[in-house]
């Protein structure tokens, strides 16, 4: 997963949850802070999120940018609704 | 992209779908067709769509809202249209309008419907954590599509893990693994998309099955594996 790409699923989880702020979780929370990662990363095409305010909203994730969904189909990288206790 | 160049580059794409479903051995074809796709932006705004398909806007939010045309939210957080799905619904209402029908697309999603009624979910243990429950949805999913595989869909996941491995969407290991299974007869794909094993759960994680199912059938086997 590249980095407009994990921009790309958090604008979109944004969109869906109506939420604004989320943990990622897992090694992709490394493109939240370097443009340029490590090319092993890219080859990722899932990345763990939880909106930070509504965890139970994480469903909403999988159900429209989760994998099988249209979303993954056509760009190849999808998003996975995690709780907040995956952080621990 | 000016609109006329949009409209040449999907028929473009209608082309070389047409191409590969001639050749499926050919990893040019879809390779390309994907380029072609990216050039249109992957997804295309919901004015075109309903041009490229020939019918009203109005139509468009018709069928969006019935669940005949699925949308997704595009980069600049408008609701748009996968050209992966749009490509279908257009080979749909072609082929209908070619047999003379008017109500070019809901016997699609009709039949969809009806699929999803039929999935037999694997329910969820209730102290399953996050992650063994998406594996659980992962394999149900999977075992849906096992039910209904034809030769063609293996062609459409072949096509689309080649597609992936040229964009570097996908790890080389999985991409290898992936490409071995799909090789096999229809029965063992079946068997080895369907194994509750760390290798099958590895390989799901990946799976290039990704859209096989419409959004009714993927939408029953998550809702009914967690009731």
């Amino acid at each position: 997963m590249r980095r407009e790409d994990f921009e790309h699923v958090i604008g979109a989880a944004a969109n869906v949850t109506e939420e604004d702020a989320f943990v990622v979780i897992g090694s992709q929370a490394i493109l939240g802070r370097i443009s340029e990662p490590p090319t092993a990363l890219l080859t990722s095409m899932e990345v763990d999120i939880n909106p930070r305010s509504a965890p139970s909203k994480a469903d909403l994730i999988d159900g429209a940018l989760g994998d099988g969904s249209h979303f993954h189909r056509q760009l190849g990288y999808y998003a996975h609704g995690v709780g907040p206790e995956s952080s621990d | 992209m000016p609109a006329e160049d949009k409209i040449r580059t999907f028929e473009n794409i209608v082309r070389l779908r047409r191409a590969e479903r001639e050749a499926p051995e050919s990893r040019d074809i879809p390779i390309v067709r994907a380029w072609l796709e990216q050039e249109l932006g992957e997804i295309v705004s919901q004015r075109l769509a309903a041009r490229l398909l020939g019918i009203s806007h109005t139509g468009l939010r018709r069928w969006i809202t019935s669940g005949d045309v699925p949308v997704v939210y595009g980069r600049k957080g408008r609701m748009e249209v996968p050209v992966s799905s749009l490509l279908e619904v257009y080979e749909d209402v072609q082929a209908q309008r070619e047999s003379g029908r008017h109500h070019v697309v809901e016997p699609g999603i009709a039949a969809a419907r009806a699929r999803a009624r039929n999935i037999r979910p694997t329910e969820v243990p209730e102290d399953a954590d996050e992650h063994r429950s998406a594996e659980i949805r992962s394999l149900s999913y999977h075992r849906a599509v096992a039910r209904r595989m034809r030769r063609s869909m293996v062609d459409d996941a072949r096509h689309r893990l080649w597609v992936w491995r040229a964009n570097d969407r996908i790890d080389p290991r999985f991409a290898a693994e992936w490409e071995q299974v799909l090789a096999s007869p229809l029965r063992d794909v079946r068997a080895l998309i369907t194994e509750d094993s760390v290798r099958g759960r590895d390989l799901r994680q990946n799976s290039p099955f990704a859209g096989a199912l419409s959004e009714a059938e993927r939408r029953a086997v998550s809702r009914r594996s967690e009731a």
